[in-house]
Order: C-alpha cells, then sequence, then structure tokens
C-alpha cells in the first residue's frame, strides 16, 4: 500500500487514463454489440466468410485492416484531445495526475464569456440564416422549377455559383460589396445573416428541386380544378410532398452556417460580434492551445458524434422497417 | 360634485407637471461613442468616468464602446465613412493621414483656453464651492513626446480637397497622447544563456540582428537559433526593425539615397522614413533570407512559442512584451526565480511610436463636452496609473506626475502589491491584513526602483538593473533619459514612423514578396510526379508479368464465373 | 387562359430569389471585376495585373506553390480515400454507420481540427512546416475525397463487373477496364472537391506552419484583411482564383453526366 501510495501523480493519471480507456473501449463494443442485436447494423454472415477461399479472406483482412488504419489516422488527434483533456495541461502528459481542471476551466477561464457570447452568436446566426433561407429557398425552387427553360438553366447556373466557388473569393466579394454599400447595410448581423443565407439557400434550393421534379405535376392541377386558389393549392399539395427536402435543406443550411469560418471571418466587422469558428480562431489560434480549448473540444466532439450517430442510426432503423 | 372634479383636475396637472419634470431629468443623459484599440482601457475607469461626468456636468453618460485591432481596420472605416465615433485612438501615423485627409477637428488641447472654450454651462470650470470641477491636465503629458511628434512630423499639409486644402497644420493641436512604447525583441534569456549567447558584448554587436541570426559581422549568431526566431506579422515595424539590421549590419555603407545623403549619416528618424527603391529592395531581400532562419510570423505576442521553447526570439512591442515578461517568473530558475524572458531595445538604434485620442470630423457635435471631458480625464494620474497596469504600455502622463499623486500611487500599489499601508489598506481578498512578507514589494521605494528604473538595490547600496544585458528602462525611456543618460540608452537614437504615405503600396508589395518567398514546392512535385511514374510502372510491370506468366501456363481461366457466383 | 395565369403565379415565387441573387452573388463579383481594373485613387488602370503577373509581390510564386500543394494533397487523399471507399462499397455498402464514421470527421469544426493536430506536433517536437501542411490538408480533406468516390463506387452496376468477369478479365484488368472507368465522375468530383478548397485556404497553413508557408488563400486574406490599399491586386488573385473554380467545375462538367454525383454534399 505504501509502494503504492509513493507512486507519483503522474502514474496514477496515466493509470486512470488507461482505465477510463478501458472502460471507454468496452463501452463501445457493448453499444457495437447491442446494435447488431438491434439489427441496426447488418450482422456480417460469418459462414459465409468461411467458406470463401482463403485468398478472399486474405484480401478482406486485407481491407478491413486498411480500413481501420485510415479510420484510426482520422481519429487519434481527436482521440489524444479527449484523452489529455482530463491532464489539465496542454503538454499530452499527465504530471498533474487525472484531473478536471480544464472542465474548471470552463466556468471561470478568461475565455468563459467569450465563448458564451461566441455560442450565443452562433445559435442565432445559424437558426435565423437557416430559417430565412430555408422559407427562401422553398418558395423560390417552387418558381425556378415554373420558370421558362432558358431562364431556369441561367437562374439554376447563377445558384451554383456559391456551391462551387472557392470560399475566399465568395467572402472577398460579399466584404467589398458591404463595404461599397455600408450606408444600406450596416455593419453587425446584418451582414452576416445576409451572407450566409446567401450561401445557404442553393442548397435548400437543391436538396428541394429534385422532390418536386419527382411530383406529379397533375396533383397540383387537380388541386386548382378542385376549386382551390394557387396558394392554398402550393400550401395544401405542394408543401406536404416536397417537405422531407425542406427539412433536409433547412438541417443543411443550418449545419453549413453553423460550421462557417472564412465568410464570417470577412464579413463580422468590428463590432465585436464573433461566432464559435472566428472566436476559436482569434484566441487559440494565437496562443498555444490552452487546456480550456481541450475541455471545450473534447465536448464537442462528443457532442457531435452522438448527435450524427444516433441520428443516422434512427435512420437506418426507420429505413429497415 | 364640481369641487371633486376641479380636485381631480389639480390633482392632474401636479402628476402632469411632476412627470414632465421628471422626464426632463432623466433627458438630461449624454452620450459618447468610443472607438479604441481591444484591451486598451481599464473598464472599470469607463464606469468610473460616468461618475466623474455626472460630478462635474450634473448629467448621466451613456457611453459606446467600440474596438478595432490594427490602425488599418480603424482607417478603413472612417475612410469609408462607416461610422458615427466621437473619439478615436490611433497611432502617431495614422493621425498624421487623417490630418491629411482633413478628418479632424483640431483639439487644441495644450491651449487650455483655447480647448475649454466651447464647453456648455453645465460644464462646472471653476471651484465654486463644489467638490469636483474641471481641471486641465495637459500640464501632466510628458513633454519628451510632445518634443518627439513636433519633430517627426512638423507640419503636416491637408491634401483632400475642400477649403482647408493645403492648409499647414500642426498634429499637435490634433491630437491628445494616451500610450506610447518601443518596438524592441523579446527573448527567452534562458534559452539564450544555453545558446552561449546571453552576453551583453555579443548581443550589442548583433542588436536587431538577433532576429537576423546575425552576429553584427557577418557570421551566425548561433546555429541553434535557426529555427527559433519569430518575426511579427506587422508591414511597418517588420520594415523598422529591418531598415535598423540593414544599417548595423553594414549593408547601408556607402550607399546614398535619391538627394545624395548617405545612409548611414541620416538621423533614426530620418532613416526609418527614407522609404525609396533602393531601401525597399535591400529590405525585401533581407528578409527573405531570414525566412530561412524563422520559427514563424507571429498575430499576437508569441508569448507562449517563446515559453514553451518553439522559439526563443520574437519582434515584439514593449506593452505585449512587459506583459510577457511579467508571466514569465518562474520560481525554478535561478537563486530565487527570476523572469525566463526580457525585453531587448537595441541600443543604437530604435522605434518609439505613440496613440493618442482624436475627434473625427463625424462626430456628433452635442457630444463636445462628453469628449473633451473624456480625453482630459484620461491624462488625470490616477486614471492614467490604472490604464498603465491593466494595459501595460507606458501612459503619456509623466512619471514624476504618477509618482507624486497620492492616488496613483495607491493604484499602483494595490496593483503591484507593494507593503505600504499608508496609500492603500494592504489586504487580501476577505480582507486580513497583509505582512510585509506576504507582498511581493517591501515598501514604495523599492517598487519605485522596480517599476520606473527596472533596477533594484543590491546589499551593498548599489543600483543594479534587472536587466544586466540591455540596461534599458523601456519603460520609462523619457524618464531615463532625463535623469540617468550614461546607464540608460539615449531617446534620440529612438525614430518616430511616419506614414509612407505614396510609398505605401510598394512596402505592402515588398512584405508580400518576402512573405511568399522561401517556399519552394517545386521538389515536392518533383518527389511526387517520381512516386506516381514508379507506381504506375509497378502496376504495368505487374500486369505484364501475370500476361506472360499466363501464356506460358497457358491454364484456361473457367472458375472464374463460380467465385464471382458465389459472391452474389 | 387559365394555364397561363397559374403560370404566372408560380414563376413569381422565383422573382425575389433571382434578385437576391443577383445582388449578392453576381453584384459582388462584378464589384471584385471592377476592383481588379482600379487603383487607389479608383482610376481606370491594369496595374494590378501588372503587378500580379510580375511577380513583384510575389502573388505568382504564391500561386504556383499553392497550385502545387494543392495538387500534391489531391493526390495523396485519392490514393488513400480510392482504396477506403473501395473497399467500403465493396465490403461495408450497407453498414451505413460504418461509411458515416469515414465522413464524420468533417462535421467537425475544420479549426478544431488542425488546432487539435497542431497541438500533437507540437507536443511530439514535428518541426512545422510543408510536411504538416501537406498533413492537415489530406487530413482535412480526405472525407470529401471518399464520399463522392463511395457514392460511385456503391452505385456502380454490379452487372458490368460480372460481365467482364464472364469475358475473361482477371481480377486486375476487371478494376482498371470496368471500375475505375465507370467511377472516373466520382474521381473527378472528389478532386474538385480537395483541390479547390485546398488551393484557397487560409488557416491551415497558417496554424500549421505558423504562417511561413503562404498560399494562395493566406496571400488574397493579407491583401483583403490586413492591409488598405491593396484590394486592386488582391481582387486580381479573386478572379484567378474564380477562373481556376470555373475551369475545374467545367471539367467536371465535361466529364461527368451523373448530377446525383454533385448532389451529394
Amino acid at each position: 500500500m505504501t509502494d503504492l501510495l509513493s507512486l507519483s501523480r503522474a502514474a496514477y493519471g496515466w493509470i486512470i487514463a488507461a482505465m477510463v480507456l478501458v472502460i471507454a473501449a468496452e463501452i463501445c463494443v457493448i453499444v457495437w454489440l447491442l446494435l447488431r442485436r438491434f439489427g441496426v447494423l447488418p450482422r456480417q454472415n460469418r459462414s459465409e466468410l468461411k467458406r470463401s477461399k482463403p485468398s478472399k479472406r486474405l484480401a478482406r483482412i486485407f481491407a478491413d485492416g486498411y480500413l481501420g488504419l485510415v479510420l484510426a489516422c482520422l481519429y487519434l488527434p481527436i482521440f489524444l484531445i479527449i484523452v489529455f483533456s482530463f491532464s489539465g495541461g496542454s503538454r499530452f502528459t499527465f504530471d498533474n495526475g487525472f484531473n478536471f481542471d480544464s472542465y474548471k476551466a470552463l466556468f471561470d477561464s478568461e475565455q468563459s464569456a467569450g465563448l458564451l457570447s461566441a455560442l450565443k452568436y452562433t445559435a442565432i446566426l445559424a437558426a435565423s440564416a437557416s430559417v430565412i433561407s430555408t422559407i427562401l429557398g422553398a418558395f423560390s425552387t417552387i418558381g425556378i422549377y415554373a420558370l421558362g427553360r432558358r431562364m431556369k438553366k441561367i437562374t439554376l447556373t447563377v445558384n451554383q455559383l456559391p456551391m462551387i466557388n472557392s470560399e475566399v473569393v465568395m467572402a472577398v466579394s460579399l466584404m467589398v460589396f458591404f463595404a461599397a454599400f455600408s450606408k444600406i447595410f450596416p455593419q453587425g448581423m446584418t451582414r452576416l445573416i445576409i451572407s450566409h443565407v446567401a450561401f445557404c439557400t442553393p442548397y435548400v434550393v437543391l436538396s428541394i428541386l429534385p422532390r418536386l421534379q419527382r411530383m406529379d405535376p397533375n396533383m397540383y392541377e387537380a388541386a386548382l380544378d378542385l376549386g382551390a386558389n394557387p396558394f392554398t393549392a402550393m400550401i395544401k399539395v405542394v408543401f406536404p410532398y416536397i417537405m422531407p427536402g425542406i427539412v433536409s435543406g433547412f438541417a443543411m443550411a443550418f449545419t453549413l452556417s453553423l460550421d462557417d469560418f472564412i465568410i464570417t471571418q470577412f464579413n463580422k466587422g468590428d463590432t465585436g460580434i464573433e461566432t464559435l469558428s472566428t472566436y476559436i480562431y482569434e484566441d487559440a489560434r494565437v496562443k498555444s492551445l490552452e487546456p480550456f480549448w481541450f475541455a471545450v473540444f473534447s465536448i464537442f466532439f462528443v457532442v457531435m458524434f452522438t448527435l450524427l450517430l444516433v441520428m443516422n442510426i434512427k435512420r437506418t432503423q426507420k429505413e429497415a422497417k | 360634485m364640481k369641487k371633486i372634479v376641479s380636485a381631480l383636475a389639480i390633482l392632474l396637472l401636479v402628476c402632469l407637471v411632476l412627470t414632465t419634470l421628471a422626464s426632463c431629468k432623466t433627458e438630461e443623459t449624454d452620450s459618447l461613442v468610443i472607438y479604441n484599440w481591444a484591451d486598451y482601457i481599464f473598464d472599470d475607469k469607463l464606469t468610473d468616468f460616468k461618475e466623474y461626468y455626472r460630478d462635474i456636468t450634473g448629467k448621466n453618460i451613456d457611453i459606446t464602446y467600440v474596438t478595432f485591432d490594427t490602425n488599418e481596420t480603424m482607417l478603413t472605416r472612417l475612410t469609408k465613412g462607416d461610422s458615427n465615433v466621437d473619439v478615436v485612438c490611433p497611432s502617431e501615423y495614422a493621425i498624421q493621414k487623417l490630418i491629411e485627409l482633413d478628418m479632424l477637428v483640431p483639439m487644441h488641447y495644450f491651449d487650455e483656453q483655447a480647448y475649454t472654450e466651447d464647453f456648455s454651462s453645465n460644464v462646472r470650470l471653476a471651484p465654486d464651492g463644489d467638490e469636483v470641477y474641471y481641471i486641465h491636465n495637459s500640464g501632466n503629458v510628458e513633454q519628451g513626446i510632445i518634443d518627439k511628434v513636433s519633430d517627426a512630423f512638423g507640419s503636416i499639409e491637408i491634401t483632400a480637397e475642400g477649403s482647408n486644402q493645403h492648409k499647414k497644420v500642426s498634429m499637435v493641436d490634433y491630437f491628445v497622447p494616451y500610450m506610447y512604447g518601443t518596438l524592441g525583441i523579446l527573448y527567452n534569456k534562458y534559452a539564450f544563456k544555453e545558446l552561449g549567447i546571453y552576453d551583453e558584448e555579443i548581443l550589442n554587436r548583433a542588436n536587431w540582428g538577433i532576429l537576423f541570426n546575425d552576429d553584427g559581422q557577418g557570421g551566425l549568431l548561433s546555429e541553434g537559433l535557426t529555427g527559433s526566431i519569430l518575426m511579427k506579422d506587422s508591414i511597418r515595424d517588420s520594415y523598422a526593425a529591418t531598415v535598423f539590421y540593414l544599417l548595423e549590419s553594414g549593408k547601408l555603407d556607402g550607399l546614398k539615397n535619391d538627394d545624395g545623403v548617405a545612409y548611414a549619416d541620416m538621423s533614426v528618424g530620418d532613416l526609418i522614413n527614407a522609404v525609396d527603391d533602393q531601401l525597399l529592395a535591400l529590405v525585401k531581400d533581407a528578409l527573405t533570407e531570414q525566412k530561412t532562419h524563422l520559427f514563424g510570423y507571429e498575430v499576437d505576442f508569441g508569448k507562449d512559442d517563446l515559453l514553451t521553447g518553439n522559439a526563443m526570439v520574437d519582434l515584439a512591442w514593449s506593452g505585449d512584451a512587459m506583459y510577457a515578461v511579467e508571466e514569465s517568473w518562474n520560481d525554478s530558475l535561478g537563486d530565487e526565480g527570476d523572469y525566463e524572458l526580457s525585453y531587448y531595445v537595441p541600443h543604437s538604434t530604435g522605434n518609439i511610436w505613440f496613440d493618442g485620442w482624436v475627434v473625427p470630423k463625424t462626430r456628433n457635435p452635442a457630444h463636445t463636452d462628453a469628449i473633451k471631458l473624456f480625453i482630459n480625464y484620461l491624462n488625470r494620474p490616477d486614471v492614467a496609473a490604472a490604464n498603465l497596469l491593466e494595459i501595460g504600455y507606458s501612459a503619456s502622463v509623466k512619471s514624476d506626475v504618477i509618482k507624486s499623486d497620492e492616488a496613483a500611487r495607491a493604484v499602483l500599489a494595490e496593483g503591484y502589491a507593494v507593503y505600504a499601508p499608508e496609500l492603500w489598506d494592504a489586504a487580501d481578498e476577505d480582507g486580513n491584513p497583509l505582512s510585509q512578507e506576504d507582498c511581493d514589494f517591501a515598501d514604495w521605494e523599492e517598487f519605485e526602483l522596480y517599476f520606473f528604473h527596472n533596477s533594484y538595490l543590491d546589499e551593498d547600496g548599489n543600483l543594479v538593473s534587472y536587466d544586466e544585458i540591455s540596461n534599458s528602462n523601456w519603460r520609462y525611456p523619457f524618464e531615463s533619459a532625463a535623469t540617468n543618460a550614461d546607464n540608460y540608452r539615449n531617446i534620440d537614437s529612438l525614430g518616430v514612423m511616419r506614414d509612407f504615405g505614396t510609398k505605401n503600396k510598394a512596402v505592402v508589395t515588398a512584405w508580400n514578396y518576402s512573405r511568399s518567398a522561401g517556399v519552394n514546392a517545386l521538389p515536392l512535385l518533383g518527389w511526387t510526379a517520381l512516386a506516381v511514374a514508379v507506381a504506375v510502372g509497378a502496376v504495368y510491370l505487374v500486369i505484364y508479368i501475370k500476361r506472360v506468366v499466363r501464356q506460358n501456363v497457358k491454364i484456361p481461366q473457367k472458375n472464374k464465373p463460380d467465385d464471382s457466383g458465389s459472391e452474389q | 387562359m387559365k394555364k397561363f395565369k397559374f403560370r404566372f403565379s408560380r414563376r413569381a415565387f422565383a422573382y425575389p430569389y433571382m434578385i437576391f441573387l443577383l445582388l449578392f452573388v453576381v453584384v459582388p463579383l462584378v464589384i471584385i471585376l471592377i476592383n481588379a481594373f482600379l487603383d487607389d485613387n479608383s482610376k481606370f488602370t491594369f496595374a494590378n495585373f501588372a503587378e500580379f503577373f510580375s511577380d513583384a509581390g510575389g502573388g505568382l510564386t504564391v500561386l504556383g506553390n499553392s497550385l502545387i500543394i494543392g495538387l500534391v494533397t489531391t493526390l495523396i487523399c485519392l490514393v488513400i480515400g480510392y482504396p477506403c471507399a473501395y473497399f467500403l462499397a465493396k465490403y461495408h455498402a450497407s453498414n451505413r454507420v460504418f461509411v458515416l464514421l469515414f465522413i464524420l470527421p468533417m462535421w467537425v469544426n475544420f479549426l478544431i481540427r488542425t488546432l487539435s493536430t497542431k497541438a500533437i506536433f507540437m507536443a511530439l517536437d514535428v518541426k512545422l512546416g510543408m510536411g504538416t501542411v501537406l498533413f492537415g490538408m489530406v487530413y482535412n480533406y480526405l472525407p470529401y475525397m471518399i464520399l463522392p468516390l463511395h457514392t460511385t463506387l456503391v452505385s456502380i452496376d454490379h452487372s458490368y463487373i460480372e460481365a467482364a468477369e464472364d469475358l475473361g478479365a482477371d481480377k486486375m484488368t476487371v478494376f482498371l477496364r470496368t471500375i475505375l472507368p465507370l467511377s472516373m465522375p466520382g474521381v473527378v468530383s472528389g478532386i474538385t472537391m480537395t483541390f479547390i478548397p485546398a488551393i484557397s485556404t487560409f488557416a491551415i497553413s497558417e496554424i500549421l506552419s505558423s504562417s511561413k508557408i503562404f498560399l494562395f488563400g493566406d496571400a488574397i486574406n493579407m491583401h483583403f484583411s490586413k492591409t488598405t490599399n491593396s484590394f486592386g491586386v488582391g481582387s486580381v488573385m479573386s478572379l484567378v482564383m474564380l477562373v481556376l473554380v470555373i475551369v475545374a467545375n467545367v471539367i467536371v462538367n465535361l466529364t461527368s453526366k451523373d448530377e446525383e454525383v454533385k448532389s451529394t454534399l
């Protein structure tokens, strides 16, 4: 016992970290097995694999090994950040043992207030930009669909521009544009919302358009024949049909706006508005990564991954049904 | 009934009068829009100013505080008409530019009568029984700043079209000094010790060459310095440092400018403002050459890179450097702990800069009282002390004034934990009184030596500088010039940099060139091409071998369809 | 008559968006175009083009370096990503969650990922430079390569492969003559999705080389946000970037008639 106690704090840190890792790995395996048990993940047909030729089995093992390696490389940095967010430092060692200092720093660090306001602005911006671009996109897609061939082609080509264009060019062009008409577009949220709507709406349009193209045009006409005016027909007939497209367009606009850095960076001006991306850029880039950011990043990784995984698993389950 | 009605009417009338009176009172709120550098004021002083304003004018004030991060951002915003600010705090060259563009209102701060002339009747100018009245603080401003600025800028000609075109004015009439500082070298003392270059003679020979890994005699300062030098990602500062380096390394010897004046004969001020094509080409080459020694360019002040050992030297401003040095205190260094970083302004040449308050023509004229009271308020010794404590640069208020002002001393004593119960209550956060050992400084004298002279008294009572190498009191360069000229650097060796004017574009181009140079991706392309060629060759070889083998063995490939069938 | 009326009313829904696009997408680009021909005093000039193409400010060098780094990044992504997408399509096509794992990092803020890699490089005492920048680029853009490749590879009709095998082709030939050509649209779209961002990024190179390696995106950023009075050259650079984007997309449109690939993102 005395020997154990004489171990350094660092050693304790490593041991606890290793234990946590093992437990995390076990939880992953259990979740994986459960998912397979409930049919979310297809079970591999082992017998089929066994029956196949050895060379084929070898190829399969090679393929899985390769995929595993790439996955490991993709997740290693993320993984290390999460592990060492419990070290309370930013040197990737457990010199001070296993602790929650980084997470405590979330509340009492100099950056706490900045992070909070950045989160607030990010949420406001993403919410308003995605709602506006979804509404704009939904109505305009219906309009574009009804356009003549030539106009349709032109509009869709211009619509593609923000998607294919390099983000820097788009950001810079908007910045110069706003500076030229600064009287009409005051610095701050107005500019940010407009620029976010400008690059999100094309994605909304393109996610609704295919559904609209698949829709039977007679449905709309039938509604008109039955006495509905065009607007009612639109709301009662067309919208329900393209709803899945609208929803996925909204989700896309929301994540795009949430994730955007370059366009926000150029158009935020000097009114003190920072979104999460620009705040990270301004704060963490100029200094070495502080423990505070380890905690923030870890939370983000975990939340993002859980959300996306759960969403996709649910979708898979739905489709399986 | 009638009585009741009239009573009600009277009541109503009284109410109306009362509310009008009340609303009158609340309407007495002025406002002020301040446009300042980020983190360039102690926030509490803004709150204090509101109180001060109420005391002196009897009115409330709303302050809108907006910030910028470079002079360029600020200039763009002001010149594009994208602003409605009342007071701005640019650097000296940006003020020059704004004056040339005829965008500023002259303040005449150093002429008390002219400054106070257009105050409204609300401002209490004289002590007529009031506790607080207006005191003009222009006398507190360091005379050295005014001299330096007048020297460097002379008379500025307004070039913008308009009634004032070609009018020549003095910058002193337009701005009120706020903070100033020097440009110098921030370095890791202990890393230098390890390299064996922490030596007065070596460093004083290398001077600005430290940033270029040049020992001042054409050789490398140290092999170990290569890849450990940080450069400030700022055009003007890098330009100045490079010109100084060129001068010291003898690369300007024998060269003359277009007017036939040798660069080596120019004063420091003239040299950094002599931007011509010849000099620019040399600067461009030096910066390009420097890139092989760089760790990178930094946007903040590289404090973390210097402390973690990624880099050893950085080009820095004095305020940032002071903050970094104070943060670098390490108990395990030296006998009783030591600062790991140090700041060094080379003795031969250097750059000094000033930030000051100016008032753009686009201000709200109704805010005049607030504007002038605010600017003057900042030159009060205790306010200046609080601000310089918070942001680290040197306040424009004379150090003598700060030293002799009770309130200012109290602010500093508390901020630096000086054991001086006569100044502040010397207690910790819980109100327990601190003993002399608990405090960082035993008494005010010790602190004064440290803070204003960067030195301490050793056991024999000799004055010793904390910084044995540079001996430079970079916190108060004017003070040291006046009192201790032998020991410290000469204030004349610090030059003020003017706006590049028409040469601005050429400087930007040269800077961009040196930033883009030094990266050669061609070998990368070569290696990749080679790798692709090898890979394609290998695939073809395999195919070829297979074909040859198959032709020799001549086994018909019959079982293929079965295989793919089983996979289905 | 009735038909005309209904068409008109529906079409009107497109007009606000058309005006929006014109105002906030087309007009800004036109302003950039105009800016490229203006000097400091807003007079017409070709000086900006002259400065860029004479390499006085190192603009061409930067473009060249960026193109090479972008190319190498794309190649590495392709070399790593193609087998990935291929194996995924071959063995795990039905396993959606597994495929998702490869795309997931894309949804985590790229600054977070890049800063994490930098922190790790620093802890390992890796010298920041070309190597780290390339790693960061590949790390960031690999998912963008895998995604379109996977989409095309999964959608390849299996009967083609069977037909090839029936005709006696060995595995290598099947791959080279059937699978590879059929996956070409995915390859091209993956290349543009990696190449364009890789040459125009500015944060990755800045973070992972301490601003030492200066790419085209950094140069544009520098001209617009760190200096005044150099919008002209910056605009020329933006135009060059725009031309590159358009060229890349013309190539995509020529090689792939498949609209689905482009709408995967």
